[in-house]
């Protein structure tokens, strides 16, 4: 993703960035710092330009982080992305208006989505299972094909959405529950317009959204749950009429 | 604070106030032959805003301090003492009030305030004052003719 | 000032649509941004007759019209936008009732001004629902009315009835309706049906003065006076089916109860504390502007700081003080019914603050920034999906809800995106005064004002009989013309009509 981001930022050589190394590390930052974010006069640059000097680097860098206000991360990667993420809303808000005709239409957007989630899970139970083996992804694809889940280029999503569906749909917990009646949501109405004439991004939009309504009012449940639990130990509601005439 | 006083010889002042027209809110206009007496006009139809006078009688007495950076300040700090005296302890609803001090040199002012706690049943409610207020708030000093006027705006 | 004739005035007026008007640059001196107001052509003639009325050689006397009052508020340090005049908008002390403004918080010049606020701080309107349908309520009107009285305290000099001492309340200040929760007062889905869930953390107890705290103390729970009002009112009309069903309420004929109350003494005093220390401050800074009732004070400054903290405090009173009358109304209605108010689904619908400063984010110019936004007279409107509304309302946008006077209807209206963008999220909040108090005693009897709300079928009971002219429905602006306003200018969406069958007030 992150590449991804450095690309769209117009990097030179944004595979090149490798992490590990503090120079390489430094290099991107001034180079985002240059041509992207611009926060210090040229001037001002002087210490972050010292890519030969590695301490006086960290010095101003210290100093940059604290500049922008970066919330205090401990990985350079954090770091690092949190910095790319900066740079691009400041592109984007120089000229918001260019960004305009993007829709979910665009094919050269959602080409990408498959090959991001991949690197950290290589394997499950404890090493027993390499998620990356022939066997193992047919197996996932089986279940998927039985349970009706849609194909995804990952199977490590679709295995995924397998985990919530049988969580939620087969498990014990599921068996009991009653099946839910009434009419369904009409999530067509409502006073929110995303996006009229592009049922593209309508759509999910609109699923993205009651999803996290969704979540949200189960949060907030949660909270008055808590609220009313402590409720039995605290409350004791009073009123005393001879303290106010009331009513005559 | 409460003060001592005697109910002898006890005489009620004459009514020199009046309230006059603003959008949301109510002018007061008190007037006298000093201006000691228009300011302590002023307040009284403050009180007379917040309930009915005639229903009001002369149990006790409270003495009150002010002070102002100007005389329109010490016209606003007398009736926030006042108005603090009906808003909480005493509660007093007050018939008559007396300036014993008033020094307009360095802007202040004493006052013993007449009258007994606002008790519902025996008080018709009027309106309640939220706050005073410095605007259009004018005190006309007519010397020669000893007459004086004070005009203030109070929120409700 | 600058005296001109009326003709010379009117050219510094737009009309930029049916529902809108521009106030140009000129027209008061040192405007920072534009002015601009919204009515329909009934209100706007009201809006010009008051300006012209003010242009007459002689005119003195308390306020400056609302249009002018506008103006001066464009020109304050820091404003950002535009000084936005709502329908029900008429003059009142510094600001109109009815205006809002936005501060820029990264500007050091930006101010924060009390008469901005106004001395009423969290003014505001609660709506509470039941499962009741008019057929249960016609016979037992009376008696539930009578009942509500007797639980409320209402009027001048009443006092509460919920026992607190002076503990209690600085607990109360600081944490708002969690005290109210945690005393048991109210319930946990009231909560999250309330504007910033019924507490500002901002508040500092420390900050108000004791003088503040005396006033307030014995006023806790009671409703007060003036145009305050406990309403039972019907479902008259609905035009959102759909939004009306996500708040609960799902036919014509069904029965809420509104609350229309504020932070009594204590915020009145908070007020008149902090416009006090800001004249010094003025002076101070050196900050200069067109009317000496604008007292402000620069937001980082003590006095800007301070105030914001007192006033938050004051603000959490006014939701200790609405919890407590919500308890109180429960009380009363179950009793009434012989039942639970559980079992009467008497729950919060909303609750909302029509007199208050808030820091929010909002986008200016394309790009998001953080104001310090003034309503006074005026209703946040958010639309959907803003993250500060109740999950529930979260596909409806925020309710509004836009109480009317005594005997008139109230409305219960939607946030839209419009108006988020238009008018910092902002709508009206009333009927907003027509008449003075005065004219309204002198022209109206109040046995004629009480015949009349008999005969239309309404039971009221009221503290001060003698004052009602005053709050009478002919005094006020027409509701409904505010409200139509507001829908057709889009700022915020209609969605239900509620007529009132039993009114108690100071």
């Amino acid at each position: 993703m992150l590449k991804l981001k450095l690309e769209a930022l117009g990097h030179p050589t944004p595979s090149d960035v490798a992490l590990s190394n503090r120079k390489e590390f430094a290099s991107t930052v001034l180079w985002l710092e240059d041509q992207k974010i611009r926060l210090y006069t040229i001037e001002d640059r002087e210490k972050l330009r010292s890519l030969d000097n590695m301490q006086i680097w960290e010095e101003g860098y210290k100093k940059y982080c604290i500049d922008l206000k970066m919330p205090p991360y401990d990985t350079q990667l954090e770091q690092l992305t949190w910095m790319v993420g900066h740079a691009m809303r400041l592109e984007f808000l120089d000229d918001p208006s260019q960004y305009k005709v993007i829709n979910g239409q665009d094919p050269n957007l959602t080409k990408n989505n498959g090959a991001q989630s991949q690197q950290k899970i290589q394997t499950i139970f404890d090493g027993k299972i390499n998620v990356h083996d022939k066997e193992f992804i047919a197996g996932v694809r089986a279940l998927a094909t039985k349970l009706n889940v849609p194909h995804h280029p990952n199977h490590l999503l679709q295995l995924e959405a397998i985990a919530r569906i049988v969580h939620e749909r087969i498990g014990p917990a599921a068996k009991h529950r009653k099946a839910i009646t009434g009419t369904p949501f009409p999530f067509d109405k409502g006073n929110d317009v995303v996006s009229a004439n592009d049922p593209m991004l309508d759509y999910p939009m609109r699923i993205l959204r009651l999803l996290q309504i969704q979540s949200l009012r189960q949060l907030q449940t949660q909270i008055n749950e808590t609220i009313v639990s402590v409720q039995t130990l605290t409350a004791n509601p009073k009123t005393d009429t001879k303290l106010g005439k009331v009513g005559r | 604070m409460e003060v001592e006083f005697s109910k002898e010889n006890f005489l009620l002042p004459e009514m020199k106030y009046e309230y006059l027209d603003h959008t949301a809110d109510v002018q007061l206009h008190g007037w006298g032959s000093t201006l000691q007496e228009a300011f302590e006009q002023c307040g009284v139809a403050m009180f007379g805003y917040m309930t009915e006078l005639d229903y009001v009688s002369v149990e006790s007495c409270y003495e009150i301090e002010a002070k102002g950076d100007d005389i329109e300040g010490l016209l606003f700090h007398f009736l926030d003492e006042l108005l603090f005296l009906f808003s909480a302890e005493p509660f007093l609803v007050c018939k008559k009030l007396e300036i014993t001090k008033f020094d307009l040199d360095n802007f202040e002012i004493v006052c013993r305030c007449y009258g007994e706690p606002f008790e519902l049943g025996k008080h018709p409610q009027g309106t309640e004052v939220k706050a005073i207020t410095y605007s259009a708030m004018q005190v006309v000093q007519d010397v020669e003719h000893s007459h004086y006027e004070v005009f203030v705006i109070i929120d409700i | 000032m600058v005296v001109r004739p009326y003709v010379e005035e009117l050219k510094y007026l737009e009309k930029i649509n049916d529902h809108c008007w521009r106030i140009k640059k000129g027209f008061q001196p040192n405007m920072n941004v534009e002015g601009v107001f919204y009515v329909n052509s009934r209100l706007e003639k009201l809006m010009l007759e008051e300006l012209k009325n003010s242009c007459r050689p002689g005119a003195v006397g308390g306020f400056l019209p609302g249009v002018k009052q506008i103006a001066n508020v464009a020109a304050l340090p820091g404003i950002v936008g535009r000084s936005i005049g709502l329908p029900d908008i008429h003059s009142g002390y510094g600001f109109a009732i009815g205006n809002m403004a936005a501060f820029d918080m990264d500007d050091p010049l930006s101010v924060v001004s009390p008469g901005g606020v106004g001395f009423d701080i969290n003014c505001g309107v609660r709506l509470l629902r039941t499962n009741l349908y008019e057929k249960d309520v016609q016979p037992v009107k009376e008696q539930l009315a009578q009942s509500l009285f007797d639980h409320i305290p209402v009027g001048v000099g009443s006092k509460g009835i919920i026992p607190m001492n002076a503990r209690d309340l600085e607990e109360a200040l600081e944490m708002g309706m969690d005290w109210s929760l945690r005393e048991g007062y109210v319930w946990a889905e009231d909560k999250e049906h309330c504007e910033e869930y019924g507490r500002m953390l901002s508040a500092d107890p420390a900050k108000v003065s004791m003088r503040a705290k005396k006033r307030g103390l014995p006023q806790l729970g009671t409703l007060g006076a003036g145009n305050h009002y406990a309403e039972i009112q019907v479902v008259d009309e609905i035009y959102d089916k759909w939004s009306a069903s996500k708040m609960g309420i799902e036919e014509k004929g069904q029965v809420v109860v509104m609350i229309h109350s504020g932070s009594r003494g204590f915020g009145h005093q908070v007020a008149t504390d902090a416009l006090v220390q800001m004249e010094k401050a003025m002076k101070r800074d050196k900050i200069e502007t067109n009317d000496r009732q604008l007292a402000c004070a620069r937001i980082n400054s003590v006095e800007g700081q301070d105030y914001l903290k007192a006033m938050a405090a004051a603000a959490n009173f006014a939701w200790v003080n609405r919890s407590s009358m919500t308890f109180l109304t429960r009380q009363a209605f179950a009793k009434m019914f012989n039942t639970t108010p559980d079992d009467l689904d008497m729950h919060v619908i909303y609750d909302v603050s029509h007199n208050i400063a808030k820091v929010e984010n909002h986008i200016v110019d394309g790009r998001e920034r953080k104001l310090l936004v003034h309503r006074k007279g005026s209703t946040r409107a958010f639309p959907p999906h803003h993250p500060l509304i109740p999950v529930d309302y979260q596909l409806t946008g925020q309710p509004v809800l836009v109480g009317g006077t005594m005997g008139t209807c109230s409305y219960v209206l939607t946030g839209t995106e419009r108006g988020m963008q238009e008018t910092f999220g902002s709508t009206c909040h009333g009927a907003g005064r027509a008449l003075s108090r005065a004219k309204s005693r002198r022209n109206l009897d109040y046995k004629e004002v009480l015949d009349k709300l008999e005969q239309i079928g309404i039971a009221i009971r009221v503290a001060s009989p003698k004052l009602v002219m005053e709050e009478a429905p002919e005094a006020y602006k027409d509701v409904t013309d505010v409200v139509d306003t507001c829908h057709a200018a889009g700022i915020s969406k209609k969605c239900i009509k509620m007529r009132p069958i039993a009114v108690i007030k100071g």
